[in-house]
């Protein structure tokens, strides 16, 4: 009996000595798992190639060092967790782990802005809102807007300079098929660019519809015209619209400008350059397979010594960047500049320089033949960015314009001091958050504090 | 810092967790451990107030001390009202002072004097926390439910303990004072871990749903209501109602679970609120040691429910009342907090007895509609907009143009958060919940629910890599 009840007894006592250590022995893996955690995240990350080699040291000259008052407005701590996420070999394996969840999963895609639609197809939503309507501006200011680009292009004619207004087509419009469905719940009405068209016919102004000729080539197009994966105009788009400004600077020149011809096209089963720009920036672990073969044109201009070159200053969205990249700016426009949005000045050879509002106006609309403005259907609710106005009054008003530029360049000044500086920078994204805006937004408040207050001083003196 | 960023899970947490496991087994040590750590997990998000915190709790320290020294009662009043006056004091220059002069000037304004310039303060993070637990330090030495603390960095740790520094849950003094001494004896493996698996699903709740529900409603929020149709603003009503849920119940799980792993036991703080049949209910549900704190420290004071039927309605006003000022200092969380105690009070007068007759599923929707609106209004500071946007709700418009697109993730994590906060109304998940929580479990649970947190950790650890800063809602508080 006795030992039947010591049988009995011994399992539990086995289970009760297993226990603990089976509990003991899985805390030692979660300390290992935790410390595994740290030390990857310690480590150096894998340079993997010299573009990013490079492109990092750029970023540790900038980096914010440990001091008293980096730690006190807490650039020091935001600056290290932004390096932890996305700097340390941990963030560069999960980011794309992240990512390819979400769009497996959900269809979504991790770029601001951006959508996922049939079949894959990237939308931009403002783009998708452009061609809704849903961005719409109203007759009234794009009519007043309109009617200053007029002025501008009469007044700069009798001085041989050509003001060209040019509508880009927009992917949502060109690629309307492939809309997420959820968008399409919103009933269509009149777009900005319907009416930007019709009212620049009707005032008479030098304008080019390469939406309206894009959309007449679909049909019959030999290579796509916008990429499955990207937000802008394909290679072979870009090809197309830059031919066609050519040709239309050439006729209302009377001059030639160097024409751009297609050596050859690669075909290709991999979206690159910005045929893949935003899926590229989605850092998926692994690309989607796209549905078309994509074209590369390897492009020439023929230029000519004996004509007179045309230099034209571009004023437009991201569209216009393909000017740039297959050289259009340098070997067509003489070297003529971009002005990004109205706001960044970019050389043919792709370099920043200056923001627009630290030059004169005057002098570099002046040193042109041909100003562009060239927005595509989802920006043209900001055309030109001021560019008009501001020409304008330049033109009809030159005192005022003179007071408002005083006015502009010392906000503008202000704004440029606290993005090049940490711990305004600082301040002001401390403000974003307390005031729920973002921080472009509380950067020029804090810039307007600053102009005001030393406005107050000179008053004072 | 906070919980949910990477600096805290992949060096601050894993550095804490280890260091301390190899630590020996001595409370002084491992309490100075905790007390330097703690230190810089506030300086890292607070550099700032650091300084502030450690210079009220030496005085607090010592006018408790005092306090406790004397047996004149008038004398230990007088102590007590130094001490508590310290705290509300200082809560009230950093959090209401503003709110103050902004109401003082619209009143001024009225008779045409002139207004007082506003002063650019920064609130500091946690102080409506550490306030409130200052506070249970003085008033429970007074009332002598509990000796003070001998040493004063025994305090120190006590009011700055990390895991509920910042956002909770409010620990009051009697309920910690014996485990700063003895903690270490709670450092039992089963604690441990699953003081991991509880830290592992409340980073889940933040990281996973939160975050999702978040951005949904901020989208909605930051529209005006005029431009949306009904359909939105439910959907950002509700989108809402889930963040703000699973994010502060998720921190309440981290902070718990963190203090498991070092042997404390820190007060539960969320239980199922929104499958509560009232009000009265949901208030025994959500923020349980805010509710606890403000029955122990305001409502018992005021009389409780010893008064007449006319003065308890009062007295639940004006808990009620202090409950919404608590939350932030304008006009909105004033009114969320009158919109509770009123219907508190029609629940107390006649509406609990119709909830009983009623059944538990229309109490249960009677509840969450009621705290669905209430959070609209704990949304907007706006208090017009607020009333806009429940107007909206329920003006039954439906007009597509004036839809929103919902995120993709969301049309999905909607369902996953509405699934989690009303599944306990099952008996046996309920019972799986108290078991991982509250009871032991089988080696072979450990195993399946440590593997399952990894996991988790992993996923969110991917989701914080991969996201921009998201803080905690109550970190405003």
């Amino acid at each position: 009996m006795a030992k039947k009840n010591q049988k009995i007894k011994t399992p539990p006592q086995k289970a009760k000595s297993f226990q603990p250590r089976m509990l003991s022995f899985l805390w030692v893996i979660v300390l290992l798992g935790l410390s595994a955690t740290f030390i990857l995240q310690m480590q150096k990350p894998n340079e993997e190639n010299d573009k990013e080699k490079k492109k990092n040291e750029e970023k540790k000259k900038e980096k914010v060092k440990l001091s008293m008052a980096s730690w006190f407005n807490l650039s020091y701590q935001r600056e290290t967790e932004e390096d932890m996420k996305s700097n340390s070999p941990i963030g560069k394996q999960l980011i794309p782990f992240k990512n390819q969840l979400d769009y497996d999963l959900f269809d979504k895609i991790n770029v601001k802005d951006f959508v996922v639609g049939k079949e894959g197809y990237i939308f931009s939503i403002p783009w998708i809102e452009g061609y809704l309507g849903r961005n719409f501006i109203g007759e009234k200011k794009i009519e007043d807007l309109l009617q200053k680009a007029k002025a501008v292009q009469d007044t700069l004619k009798k001085k041989n300079i050509d003001l060209v207004l040019i509508y880009a087509p927009g992917k949502g419009t060109y690629c309307k098929d492939f809309l997420p469905e959820k968008f399409l719940k919103y009933p269509k009405s009149t777009t900005n660019y319907e009416v930007f068209v019709s009212k620049s016919k009707e005032l008479g102004l030098n304008y080019i519809d390469l939406q309206e000729y894009f959309l007449k080539l679909k049909p019959t197009a030999k290579y796509p015209l916008f990429a499955q994966f990207a937000h802008h105009w394909t290679s072979y788009g870009e090809c197309l619209a830059i031919d066609s400004v050519i040709k239309y600077i050439e006729k209302i020149r009377n001059s030639y400008v160097a024409h751009l011809t297609i050596k050859e096209v690669l075909l290709e089963d991999k979206p690159k350059y910005r045929d893949a720009d935003i899926i590229g920036k989605a850092k998926l672990m692994s690309a989607p397979t796209p549905s078309t073969k994509y074209a590369f044109p390897k492009v020439a201009f023929q230029t000519r010594t004996d004509s007179k070159p045309v230099k034209v200053l571009g004023i437009g969205d991201s569209y216009y960047r393909g000017f740039l990249y297959l050289g259009a700016m340098r070997y067509a426009f003489d070297n003529g500049e971009y002005w990004y949005y109205n706001n960044k000045v970019t050389l043919s050879n792709g370099k920043s320089t200056n923001e627009v509002w630290e030059l004169d106006l005057k002098k570099e609309i002046e040193k042109n033949n041909v100003i562009l403005i060239l927005y595509s259907d989802g920006s043209l609710a900001n055309f030109g960015n001021g560019f008009i106005q501001n020409a304008y009054q330049l033109y009809t008003n030159p005192e005022q314009y003179l007071i408002d530029s005083q006015k502009e360049k010392q906000l503008s000044s202000y704004k440029k001091k606290i993005r090049n500086n940490p711990s305004l920078l600082n301040i002001a994204v401390d403000n974003a958050e307390a005031m729920h805006i973002d921080i472009d937004s509380a950067i020029t408040l804090n810039a307007i504090e600053m102009a005001a207050q030393q406005n107050s001083e000179k008053d004072k003196h | 810092m906070v919980f949910s960023s990477i600096s805290f899970l992949t060096v601050f947490f894993p550095l804490f967790i280890l260091i301390y496991s190899l630590l020996p087994k001595k409370v002084g040590i491992k309490n100075t451990f905790i007390l330097f750590s703690s230190i810089i997990f506030y300086s890292w998000g607070g550099p700032k107030f650091i300084f502030a915190i450690l210079t009220t709790t030496v005085l607090d320290f010592f006018l408790v001390k005092i306090m406790h020294q004397k047996n004149n009662p008038a004398q230990r009043k007088l102590f007590l009202f130094f001490s508590v006056g310290l705290n509300l004091g200082l809560l009230f220059i950093f959090k209401y002072f503003n709110f103050f002069i902004d109401n003082v000037n619209s009143v001024s304004g009225i008779f045409g004097i002139s207004s007082i310039h506003l002063a650019k303060i920064i609130l500091p993070i946690g102080i409506s926390f550490y306030t409130f637990e200052s506070i249970t330090y003085s008033v429970d030495v007074y009332r002598r439910i509990h000796k003070p603390l001998d040493n004063f960095w025994e305090y120190q740790l006590y009011i700055i303990l990390f895991p509920k520094l910042i956002a909770g849950p409010i620990v009051r003094y009697h309920d910690i004072s014996d485990q700063i001494k003895n903690h270490v004896q709670n450092e039992t493996m089963s604690n441990k871990l699953s003081g991991f698996i509880q830290f592992c699903i409340g980073l889940s709740k933040k990281v996973l749903i939160a975050n999702a529900m978040g951005e949904q409603a901020d989208a909605v929020f930051s529209m005006n209501p005029l431009d949306i149709n009904s359909q939105s603003a439910w959907i950002g009503a509700l989108a809402y109602t889930m963040q703000i849920y699973f994010d502060f119940s998720g921190y309440s799980d981290m902070a718990i679970g963190i203090g498991k792993i070092v042997g404390f036991r820190f007060p539960e703080n969320f239980n199922n609120p929104y499958t509560s049949t009232s009000i009265t209910d949901f208030w025994r549900r959500w923020h349980i040691t805010l509710g606890a704190w403000m029955k122990n420290y305001l409502y018992i004071p005021l009389g409780g429910n010893k008064v007449t039927p006319s003065k308890l309605y009062i007295n639940l006003g004006i808990v009620f009342l202090m409950s919404g000022l608590w939350h932030g200092a304008s006009w909105n969380f004033v009114f969320w907090g009158a919109y509770h105690g009123f219907f508190l009070i029609i629940e107390r007068a006649f509406l609990l007895n119709a909830l009983n007759k009623a059944g538990k599923i229309p109490s249960i929707l009677y509840s969450f509609l009621v705290v669905v609106v209430g959070w609209v209004f704990f949304r907007l500071e706006n208090i017009h907009l607020a009333f806009g946007f429940v107007k909206k709700m329920f003006s039954f418009n439906f007009n597509s143009a004036e839809g929103i697109v919902t995120n993709n993730d969301f049309d999905y994590l909607i369902f996953v958060a509405l699934f989690f906060s009303f599944i306990s109304l099952n008996k046996h998940v309920k019972s799986l919940h108290d078991k991982i929580f509250y009871s032991g479990m089988s080696a072979a649970q450990y195993v399946f629910f440590t593997f399952i947190a990894f996991v988790l950790y992993t996923l969110c650890l991917a989701f914080v890599s991969g996201s921009s800063f998201n803080p905690f809602i109550y970190f405003r508080f």
